[in-house]
């Protein structure tokens, strides 16, 4: 068994209209929360399918717990719970007879569909039909059908699709708590990084079907501290970079001015004060820090 | 696998809950008796003499079971395989199944046994409303007595089980459509081209072939008697249709490349 949930090795998957992923690699560590972040159409759902045997793998490798699904197809799926795409809810029946469905399927004890509908909160729904629920009730009611088998890896597909804020926040503390309580791995695809920022561990960045960034959150919020810039204007910038070198910073004259990466306060006043002993005369220190969103535009080329 | 196809299969039957197929059969079986019935009262005089009449029961059996055996009971066929397929393709639900730890046989095999569970209460159901229709008229008609005979259970059922074994192939071929193409209306439209197909070549020597033709046959042969050279007993070729048309029928469902 690898030290891996879930991992994928050289996916690479065509449809007719052409290719949709080019060799993947994604590994989702034990008891992590990772975020598939991609726009819309990278290749999220197609790798997700695939991940779950819907989709007839064609290249390149993939094992969940350590074992592949053509070979061990019915002991994995006990231990994965899912929803991909469009919540799989029964319009014609109740949130109940939905879960009983489902039950039977993975037979489990009755007492869990008590449970799941508490976990998602859908317990007072009673005799009122799938179909009137809202898009958020019905995302809740795939999440617990997902839950219902106790699995200890989630694969969720854009789970926060169709939410107001406050469901999205309610989303992300149901599986914040899922993870820490029960330590069930998770694994949530979404198109907006803020969604799940605050939720992931860890996060891959998939763009036209090329893996663009795979590592932990940290990684991707040191990528920030990188990407972000001090700028520096003196009466003269020549020497201002000089003096900056000599100070052991990594300094670029850029149209004129003077960067560098973005420097704290601490390093900001100690190249004010070098920049006065040099005798410049010191017009603007400013410092232009990127959010994370920006990185991931950046990662998958600029917005769509 | 026992234990997991009841499962499955029980998981199935919730799921037609509160669907159209109940009140399908349901309107299927009543609407012929519920026809004969209402015509009893067309000629009120006459009853007296239909009623004591030794044959009553062959006869109200023969004149039910016209209208079903050609049309009525292979258009419901149609009609519930694409119901219950359509459940799953309406709700998203396809992928939801294939992604739980359940074989593809039994979720396969459970959905066709829901579908043959719901064409044999048809059937029952149409027996016992033939039934109804013909004891009805003596309980509510002044002046109508009770059939002269009684009702030939025995040989109802056994004509039953033979016009049921004649809609297995139907059942198989629309399920096997329904899974290819994944809508209601063109597996549905297909089923109506060739039963149409099988009406038009009635007199033709090789009908049988076309299976969408078998119950017509068989109501034809043993109700008047126009038994036709056949390379084997009709249920046999149903029967053989039946297979032929499962086993391709999962093939196509489990080689398929989507699979939700």
């Amino acid at each position: 068994m690898t030290g891996h949930a879930v991992d994928i090795r050289g996916l690479t998957h065509h449809f007719a209209a052409g290719p949709a992923l080019r060799g993947v690699d994604l590994a989702v560590p034990h008891g992590a929360i990772y975020g598939f972040l991609g726009p819309n159409g990278a290749g999220k759902t197609t790798t997700l399918r695939l991940l779950l045997g819907l989709l007839r793998r064609q290249h390149g490798t993939i094992e969940l717990f350590g074992q592949t699904l053509e070979r061990h197809r019915i002991a994995i799926l006990r231990r994965v719970g899912s929803s991909i795409e469009t919540p799989s809810v029964y319009g014609h029946l109740t949130a109940v007879e939905n879960l009983e469905i489902w039950r039977r399927m993975f037979h489990c004890p009755r007492r869990r569909i008590a449970d799941v509908l508490a976990i998602v909160d859908l317990t007072g729904t009673g005799s009122k039909r799938a179909d009137q629920f809202s898009l958020g009730m019905k995302q809740r009611l795939a999440i617990a059908v997902a839950l219902l088998h106790e699995p200890s890896l989630l694969i969720l597909d854009e789970p926060t699709n169709g939410l107001d804020p406050h469901g999205i926040l309610e989303m992300r503390r149901l599986l914040g708590a899922l993870n820490r309580e029960q330590g069930v791995t998770i694994l949530v695809s979404s198109h907006i990084l803020s969604e799940i920022e605050r939720l992931v561990t860890h996060v891959g960045v998939i763009h036209r079907g090329t893996m663009r960034f795979e590592g932990t959150l940290d990684a991707l919020r040191a990528r920030q501290a990188f990407a972000s810039i001090t700028t520096v204007d003196t009466d003269d910038n020549g020497r201002a970079a000089e003096l900056g070198r000599r100070a052991g910073l990594d300094v670029r004259l850029d149209a004129g001015k003077v960067t560098m990466p973005a420097l704290s306060r601490e390093e900001a006043g100690r190249l004010t004060a070098t920049l006065s002993a040099g005798g410049l005369t010191l017009y603007e220190i400013a410092t232009a820090r990127r959010d994370l969103e920006q990185i991931f535009l950046d990662l998958i080329g600029g917005a769509e | 696998m026992i234990a997991t196809f009841v499962r499955v299969a029980s998981s199935e039957w919730l799921k037609r809950r509160r669907s159209l197929t109940t009140w399908l059969v349901t309107g299927a079986a009543a609407f012929v008796p519920s026809i004969v019935f209402l015509s009893r009262f067309r000629r009120l005089d006459a009853l007296p003499a239909i009623y004591q009449d030794p044959e009553f029961w062959p006869r109200l059996w023969v004149q039910s079971w016209e209208a079903m055996a050609l049309m009525i009971l292979p258009l419901t066929c149609m009609l519930l395989v694409s119901l219950i397929t359509q459940i799953e393709d309406r709700n998203n639900g396809w992928k939801q199944m294939h992604a739980t730890p359940v074989p593809l046989a039994s979720i396969f095999l459970a959905k066709l046994a829901v579908m043959l569970a719901l064409v044999a209460e048809l059937v029952v159901l149409f027996t016992a409303a033939v039934y109804l229709a013909g004891v009805l008229p003596a309980l509510v008609i002044p002046g109508v007595p009770a059939p002269a005979r009684p009702f030939p259970l025995a040989h109802a059922l056994a004509r039953a089980a033979a016009f049921l074994a004649d809609s297995l192939p139907i059942v198989s071929l629309q399920y096997l459509l329904a899974l290819r193409f994944r809508t209601f209306l063109a597996p549905l439209a297909i089923g109506m081209a060739l039963w149409i197909l099988s009406i038009g070549t009635i007199s033709w020597q090789y009908n049988y072939l076309i299976p969408y033709s078998h119950a017509g046959l068989d109501y034809l042969a043993v109700e008047y008697h126009r038994v036709r050279p056949l390379p084997a007993s009709l249920p046999a070729i149903a029967g053989a249709c039946f297979l032929v048309f499962t086993v391709a029928g999962y093939v196509m469902y489990a080689r398929r490349r989507d699979k939700g």
